[in-house]
């Protein structure tokens, strides 16, 4: 069909969907945003863009995992993510403080055991109470919450599928793509999609998860592994390579070290090749050694896939809508027309794990998904900014990181121009291992986003006695080769 | 000599049931045994994750139980029905909605101590 512009006589081609009817006004869309995932970032998007007198919609569907668990509303961080795995992680430290409280006078028995009934209940307790409030918020706020499948019909058109069967189609003016990543697992490997489970599983689990396999050399393979060790349980890694590849690497064997030396055994170099079941319904793990390619079995009670996590969007009909994705992730390709976030559908977005090359974490897809929703309906011009940004692994030793790994400054800038982390004097990579070292790089991180310089940073004084003042006193280069260990004040 | 005190209670129990206590199952038995019920009902919002819903509840049925049917008590699991808990501005839990002729007349949030739960009763059936 061909408009005319009768006062300029100009010609515009439009492509009219199936049912075009002849609009008189340009916002006779039902909404003006319709998210789909109701995860940290699509949850925050949805809220912000609300605030601003819009009409929004989410939609949030949890698909089962592989051995069928299922959550309420609020994403993986909340439901099988940053939430529980943090309070796992606690509940194993507060073992160690127990145990340490002894030597400060505290009148505690030598052996104290933690019961996983009651924390896992109390866990999945908090996560409902979360679900709960996450409802109550989009209530609050005005936002339209669907628990459905949504895919796209047309760029202006969202059907969702309630889990009841009923069916909607929703007209909207914008759509963002918030639909997160799940657990990989290798279907490959015979036995794993049956009997291996994921952290999808892990907070979840009703038994005991006993003499415990994580399978992965991820920062969630460790996390969880940490904190299964720290409460008893017989931990053991398997780790293709090397851990926490995306990682500096001498930080990532600082931290493994760390739990080598509190019980947790790493099988390095391993690789699994089946897992069966035993007449006792315990799982046998047959893998093999890379090192001298002999195949090893060993029987544990769970075995727990960390290898990755990925995108699932074939049931969102991208490719009908001509929405780009990565071939090999399937991530959803954002940055098109300059907005960081904005797909190869003009009115259509993505934010979060699902977005392409970002990092996956819940305080990124928050911020974008904020900063998009003023951007799309509050007028303004300000993109996320994804460099620098801070993280940290919970493993029982923490490990907190703001900036990028020494590999990466060597490789940016060459390595006779990089002393300790700092290039002249502006500072690339802050890495720190320690207790609370989440907490510690919080600031630090703030710090550097202000322009705190190597200078800057020496020249403060220190708090004492803390962990953080470390930080400020660094004096030692690595190049030096002198030893870094402190002994006095 | 040696003088022993015995102390026995009774328990004694009677056949019947004194008051009027159940799960709401959907709006529609909302509308039915609350909102159509002939005498007041104390609503009682909780759910299974809340540890004081679970301290409340029996304080509640233990105060209700001696006012011998002036008044009924629903109970509804807000993770079951969350449409009733969003028309009645349900956040924190729990939370316990006086009805009566089908109106809100009074409530309360969080756990509370007997006399307080007992006042609050005694201002609905009056």
């Amino acid at each position: 069909t061909m408009f005319v512009n009768k006062h300029s006589r100009t010609f515009i081609f439009k492509r009219l969907p199936r049912n075009y009817r002849q609009f008189t006004s340009s916002s006779t869309e039902d909404y003006d945003l319709v998210v789909i995932g109701g995860g940290s970032g699509g949850l925050a998007c949805a809220k912000a863009a609300s605030q601003l007198q819009k009409k929004v919609a989410v939609l949030d569907f949890v698909t089962p995992s592989t051995q069928g668990t299922t959550w309420g509303l609020g994403g993986t961080c909340v439901n099988v993510g940053c939430i529980p795995k943090k309070l796992m992680h606690h509940a194993s430290l507060l073992g160690d403080a127990i145990r340490d409280s002894k030597a400060y006078g505290w009148n505690v028995p030598d052996e104290v055991q933690s019961d996983w009934t009651t924390l896992s209940t109390a866990v999945q307790n908090h996560v409902k109470s979360l679900n709960w409030g996450h409802r109550v918020q989009l209530r609050d706020k005005n936002v339209e919450y669907i628990n459905g499948l949504g895919s796209f019909k047309d760029p202006h058109t969202v059907r969702v599928k309630e889990s009841n069967g009923t069916e909607r189609l929703l007209k909207t003016r914008n759509a963002v793509i918030a639909v997160g990543v799940r657990p990989y697992v290798p279907s490959q490997i015979p036995g794993a999609v049956e009997y291996g489970a994921t952290s999808d599983d892990l907070f979840w689990l009703k038994k005991t998860p006993g003499k415990t396999l994580l399978i992965g050399a991820s920062y969630i393979a460790l996390e969880c592994g940490g904190f299964l060790n720290g409460l008893g349980f017989d931990t053991s890694i398997m780790v293709r390579s090397r851990p926490l590849k995306q990682f500096d690497q001498q930080m990532a064997e600082l931290v493994a070290e760390s739990m080598e030396s509190k019980g947790t055994r790493f099988l390095r170099k391993c690789v699994p090749v089946s897992i069966e079941k035993d007449s006792r319904g315990r799982l046998v793990v047959k893998y093999e050694d890379l090192t001298n390619r002999q195949t090893k079995e060993e029987v544990f009670d769970t075995v727990m896939f960390a290898t990755g996590r990925h995108a699932v969007t074939n049931n969102l009909n991208l490719e009908a809508l001509g929405i780009e994705v990565d071939q090999t992730t399937q991530k959803v390709f954002g940055g098109h027309s300059d907005d960081h976030e904005r797909t190869s559908v003009a009115n259509i977005y993505a934010i979060g794990d699902i977005l392409h090359n970002r990092p996956e974490l819940t305080p990124v897809a928050i911020k974008a998904g904020q900063l998009l929703a003023d951007r799309l309906f509050g007028g303004s011009q300000v993109q996320m900014d994804y460099n620098m940004i801070p993280t940290t692994v919970f493993t029982p030793l923490e490990y907190g990181v703001v900036g990028i790994s020494e590999e990466k400054a060597v490789s940016c800038h060459g390595e006779e121009n990089i002393e300790a982390i700092c290039f002249g004097d502006r500072i690339l990579g802050l890495h720190l291992i320690g207790p609370n070292a989440g907490e510690v790089i919080q600031g630090f991180a703030v710090a550097l986003r202000c322009g705190a310089t190597w200078s800057g940073l020496s020249g403060s004084v220190g708090i004492h006695p803390t962990t953080a003042e470390e930080v400020v006193k660094l004096h030692i280069t690595k190049r030096s080769g002198a030893d870094p260990t402190v002994t006095g004040c | 000599a040696v003088n022993i005190n015995y102390n026995i209670q009774r328990h004694v129990a009677t056949a019947e049931k004194k008051f009027e206590c159940f799960n709401i199952q959907d709006a529609k038995d909302f509308q039915t045994r609350v909102i159509e019920s002939p005498v007041p009902v104390i609503v009682d919002f909780h759910a299974t994750w809340c540890g004081p819903c679970k301290l409340l509840g029996p304080r509640l049925e233990a105060i209700i139980s001696n006012k011998e049917g002036q008044v009924s008590l629903a109970k509804v699991d807000v993770d079951e029905n969350v449409e009733i808990a969003m028309e009645y501005l349900v956040e924190s839990l729990p939370t316990v909605i006086g009805f009566k002729n089908g109106r809100k007349i009074n409530k309360f949030i969080g756990l509370q101590e007997d006399d307080a739960i007992d006042s609050f009763v005694e201002k609905l059936i009056h």
